[in-house]
Formats: C-alpha cells, sequence, structure tokens
C-alpha cells in the first residue's frame, strides 16, 4: 500500500476521532450522558485503529492485508458479545456492541475505499 | 414509592432524550420508529432508552398488529416529590444504628471497670461520655452539689470539670447550688 494511502487513512481516522471527541461533549452539556458514551465507544474504536494502522505500517508497509485482517479479526469477540447479549434479550449490552461493530464497519468501507482508488 | 425507586426514577429522568421521549408519549402511544424520526435518533439508541424507561417502569409496551407500542405510566407521576422527601427514609433506621454503634465504641473506649479512663477532648465523644454518667442520676430528683461530686467522683477524679461540662451540655441543670438532670 502506497505511503499516500497510509497517509489517507491516518487523516479519515483522525477526523473521526476529532468529530466524537466533539460530539461526546456536545451530549454531555446537553445531558444526553448515555448518547456520550455511545460516541465514546465510537472514538475508542477509531484509536484501536488507528493504532493498528500505524503497525500496519511499520511492519508490513506494502502488505494492505495487514490491516484487513485486524479490521476482521479484531471484531470477533464483540460479534460472540453480541449474539450472547441478544440471546439474553440484554438490550444495552446489544447497543453496546452494535456501535461497535457499526463503527468497525464504517472503518473497513473507508479503507476499502481508499485501496480501490488506488488500484 | 419507596425510596430506592425514587432514585432510580431521578436518575433514568436525568437525560434529555429520555425526557423528551416521555413527552412524545405523553402526547400519544408510539412505537420506536417513528419515535426515532421524530427526535432525529437512531432506532437502536431509542430502544436502548425504552429499556431503562420500562426498567423504572416509566413506560409500557403492548402489541399491536405491526408494531410494539410504548405508552407512559401516568401512575408512577403522580407521587408528589414532596411526599417522596417526606417518606421515612430507610436510610433514617441506618444512621440511627451507625450512631448507637458508635456510641458504644466510645464508651468502651473510656470507661474501664465503671471508671472513666480519661475526659475525651472531642465535644462529640464527651458528650456521650457526660450522658452515660448522667444514668446514674435518677430524673425529677433534686441534688445538692455535694451529692453530685460525690456521684461523679464514682466514675473520675475531676469531677468539677464533668459537672461543669454537664452544666455546659445542659444534661444537668444547676439553681441555687441545686442540680437535677434536664427532661427530655
Amino acid at each position: 500500500m502506497k505511503i499516500e494511502n497510509y497517509q489517507a487513512m491516518d487523516t479519515w481516522l483522525c477526523e473521526q476521532i476529532n468529530h466524537t471527541a466533539k460530539e461526546i461533549q456536545r451530549l454531555a452539556a446537553d445531558n444526553r450522558n448515555d448518547e456520550a458514551v455511545f460516541m465514546k465507544i465510537r472514538k475508542n474504536i477509531f484509536d484501536i485503529f488507528r493504532s493498528v494502522l500505524t503497525v500496519s505500517r511499520n511492519n508490513s508497509p506494502t502488505d494492505s492485508d495487514f490491516f484487513l485482517k485486524r479490521l476482521n479479526l479484531i471484531p470477533q469477540s464483540w460479534h460472540a458479545c453480541l449474539l450472547s447479549a441478544q440471546a439474553h434479550d440484554d438490550t444495552e449490552k446489544v447497543q453496546l456492541e452494535r456501535i461497535k461493530l457499526d463503527t468497525v464497519n464504517e472503518i473497513r468501507m473507508a479503507f476499502m475505499k481508499i485501496v480501490e482508488e488506488e488500484t | 414509592m419507596t425510596e430506592a425507586d425514587a432514585i432510580k426514577l431521578f436518575k433514568c429522568l436525568s437525560d434529555k432524550s429520555r425526557l423528551q421521549i416521555l413527552k412524545s408519549l405523553s402526547i400519544e402511544d408510539m412505537y420506536v420508529e417513528r419515535l426515532a424520526e421524530r427526535l432525529d435518533l437512531t432506532p437502536a439508541t431509542i430502544s436502548f432508552h425504552m429499556k431503562k424507561l420500562s426498567d423504572v417502569g416509566a413506560v409500557k409496551s403492548y402489541r399491536t398488529q405491526y408494531y410494539t407500542m410504548y405508552s407512559l405510566c401516568r401512575d408512577v407521576f403522580q407521587s408528589r416529590i414532596l411526599d417522596i422527601i417526606c417518606a421515612e427514609s430507610d436510610e433514617a433506621n441506618m444512621q440511627a444504628q451507625r450512631d448507637a454503634e458508635y456510641r458504644d465504641r466510645v464508651i468502651r473506649a473510656f470507661f474501664e471497670y465503671g471508671k472513666l479512663k480519661s475526659i475525651p477532648t472531642q465535644r462529640k465523644k464527651e458528650r456521650i461520655i457526660l450522658e452515660e454518667i448522667a444514668k446514674s442520676f435518677e430524673p425529677g430528683r433534686i441534688y445538692s452539689e455535694r451529692e453530685v461530686n460525690i456521684i461523679i467522683a464514682d466514675f473520675h477524679d475531676d469531677f468539677c470539670t464533668i459537672r461543669r461540662d454537664m452544666i455546659g451540655e445542659k444534661i444537668m441543670v444547676r439553681e441555687n447550688g441545686n442540680y437535677w438532670l434536664v427532661s427530655e
């Protein structure tokens, strides 16, 4: 993967992190603390995969599959938690796990778009 | 409504989204998707809030042909906040128990074989000691200063300080050289 595309992906992740940070403050100030927590979860996911992207660039700079594999591997436990929460009708946990998985999907789509533009 | 229920309800209501959901339901019963559209939130977020509101009894649900509808439980909101505040508290009993345990600890710490080891410097502890000594006096009976000194001396040599402090703490009254317990 080209260095510019790592940069593009890093920039996109930074934008999401900054945006979610502002949203957390806005929601908390608006007395929507639960939704602020949801936004914190999203921010954490963006932070995690920004770190993974850095590792990917340092360890396997030409291998775009490295990052994509991590995008598939890391959420596996979250998916298992989601299924368990659904089975036990745990609405709160379902919501939290769904947020994590939806955020990963967003990252995956952004990454795929950047890789497609490269090819 | 118990104190515990009131706390849960107030915590649940201290969220703008949930208040807006309740405002919407106060107008008419609604289903999740309709609330989501009305409040510009995702259906998943609405479901999350509905669970919290259901748990505290603020809303209830019922099935129609196509949707699960939610309605406001108006009964829960009939209680006046003043009634909740004035209701007897579980905490009051716990507090009384803690006070009694503290009192016992102080008495055990300062008395040995019925004698006062030392006069506490802390006012709160001294008051407990003075009240304990006051049990040796009969309510309603008038004592001379000599009698008071003898009774107190049984506990501690410094009967002057203890006698003076019992007056100061309004456990006993002194008038014209006579002493008696303050009635409760």
